[in-house]
């Protein structure tokens, strides 16, 4: 059975995406069969990493969820990325025209549809790991997702605007008994160390701090250089989300 | 003079909550009666930057979209807890950070015309100059009903390809809504660039007034929103711009 790993932030523009396709990107090249779900309603942004033609007539997430449209026809096959031969990608889109982006925040999500898609979408291409990237804040449509999580990462500036709310999210996490809440910092400044935001992570949230981001000017997601783990392997921030993968990986 | 200023962007992350703040702080210390309302009901954060914890909040704005108070209960004077005397009045309508009350509202949905007639309350009722809507990002509900009543719009961008798409739509939403004054402010600009160069590029781009631009500030990321920048550095290049920025606000064009 694959590891669902959700990927949550309070609030928006917290670098969610970004790290989500360099994750599910990184995890598949390590050998993998990994999915990657935009269930981002608000905002999809994975497309853009990869390059999917959102104009042409292909069905998306939005599509399986309220047009009764098949998951197999929304899953795109991307391990064409990956540097290694081992390891599968296949990615679900969300619709992100304005006019289905506003269609979608007044759509009821189905939860017994949506789990059932998650669970063909595993079947089917016999997926190791999903990782799903949700909308920021407590949004009525990703509470209940978070149900069927097995690893929540929740990502974070270092802002005090975030940590009421991340505390939330996080809390929700543990009421839910998902096995394994994590937190993951982004846009640090090099003035911050690394030892003091773990232990503020602990004592704010009751929780893991996996993984320290640096404030860097990223990649824009629809350029070629947004998979950063492979484009620069070297850089800081792939060197973190590489740990990342490895810990995720060996957790479960 | 404009009344009701919406500060949005249609991406997460640009700043906006931090110029809501900042501006209106520096609105209040010209002596004016200033007014914030956080629209952001499922990730409020503005609250933070005028000292703010959940124990102090009695009346959010949640309660009195249920008809729970009149939006006049709900507005808190945080004058005296930005950390230095201004001579104007700084009101705050938070949003809840109660878990439960933001599940409700998302969940139960409101009358939408309720933010309307609160926003015209809240000017009468406390005598405002201008009021300030701190907006989610996107185009929800509240998002549009702010920007359809606004006076003046501001919407605040980072000088990247993905924020100039999101740009687009909202710059064409505002036109079709008709919002009498749009400014656009672009912010966390690398050092790298030149201002006058994006300023340029971004005015032909949508044919609307750059009002500000704001390179990217170690400080600011540094003060991680635990206070007031423009009270904290009054003199830095980005306060300065910054009171460029409110002053046109106020201005018609």
């Amino acid at each position: 059975m694959a590891e669902i790993i959700m990927l949550h932030s309070f609030r928006r523009g917290v670098g969610r995406t970004l790290v989500a396709a360099n994750l599910a990107a990184t995890i598949a090249a390590q050998g993998y069969r990994v999915g990657l779900v935009d269930a981002d309603f608000e905002l999809p942004e994975i497309h853009l990493v990869f390059n999917l033609d959102q104009t042409r007539n292909r069905p998306t997430l939005n599509d399986v969820l309220w047009k009764a449209d098949k998951i197999d026809q929304a899953t795109t096959d991307v391990s064409a990325v990956l540097p290694t031969d081992s390891g599968c990608l296949f990615i679900v889109q969300a619709a992100s025209q304005p006019q289905d982006i506003s269609a979608a925040l007044h759509a009821p999500l189905n939860m017994e549809v949506f789990s059932a898609a998650m669970d063909h979408l595993i079947e089917t291409n016999r997926l190791d790991y999903l990782l799903i990237d949700c909308s920021a804040g407590l949004d009525e449509k990703t509470m209940p997702m978070l149900a069927l999580a097995d690893t929540l990462l929740v990502l974070l500036r270092p802002d005090q605007q975030e940590y009421q709310g991340t505390a939330l999210l996080v809390e929700i996490g543990s009421r839910l008994n998902i096995p394994h809440v994590y937190v993951v910092t982004n846009e640090v400044s090099d003035s911050l160390d690394r030892a003091s935001i773990i232990e503020e992570v602990r004592r704010v949230f009751h929780a893991e701090c996996i993984a320290i981001l640096p404030h860097q000017d990223l990649p824009a997601l629809h350029k070629q250089d947004a998979l950063m783990v492979f484009n620069q392997p070297d850089n800081q921030i792939s060197l973190e989300i590489k740990k990342l993968a490895g810990v995720l990986t060996q957790a479960m | 003079m404009n009344r009701i200023i919406s500060i949005h962007s249609f991406r997460g992350g640009t700043g906006k909550s931090n110029t809501a703040a900042n501006i209106s702080t520096l609105l209040a210390a010209q002596g004016l009666r200033i007014g914030v309302v956080d629209t952001d009901i499922q990730s409020p954060g503005i609250h933070v930057l005028f000292g703010l914890d959940e124990e102090d909040v009695t009346h959010s704005l949640n309660e009195y979209l249920y008809g729970k108070c009149s939006i006049a209960d709900c507005a808190m004077d945080v004058t005296n807890r930005i950390g230095s005397a201004i001579s104007g009045k700084i009101f705050l309508i938070p949003s809840s950070i109660r878990a439960s009350e933001i599940a409700r509202v998302i969940r139960e949905g409101y009358d939408v015309g309720l933010l309307n007639q609160g926003f015209n309350d809240l000017l009468d009722e406390l005598q405002l100059d201008a009021l300030i809507i701190d907006t989610h990002p996107g185009l929800n509900d509240e998002t549009l009903l702010s920007i359809a009543i606004s006076d003046a719009l501001l919407i605040i961008l980072r000088p990247d390809s993905q924020d100039y798409q999101g740009t687009s739509v909202t710059v064409e939403v505002a036109r079709k809504l008709d919002v009498p004054n749009l400014f656009l402010m672009v912010n966390k600009v690398p050092a790298i660039f030149n201002p006058k160069d994006v300023k340029s590029q971004v005015e032909q781009n949508y044919n609307a007034e750059v009002v500000g631009i704001l390179s990217h500030s170690d400080e600011m990321m540094t003060l991680a929103s635990t206070g007031i920048f423009v009270l904290r550095y009054p003199d830095h290049p980005i306060t300065i711009e910054l009171r460029k920025v409110a002053h046109r606000l106020m201005a018609e064009s």
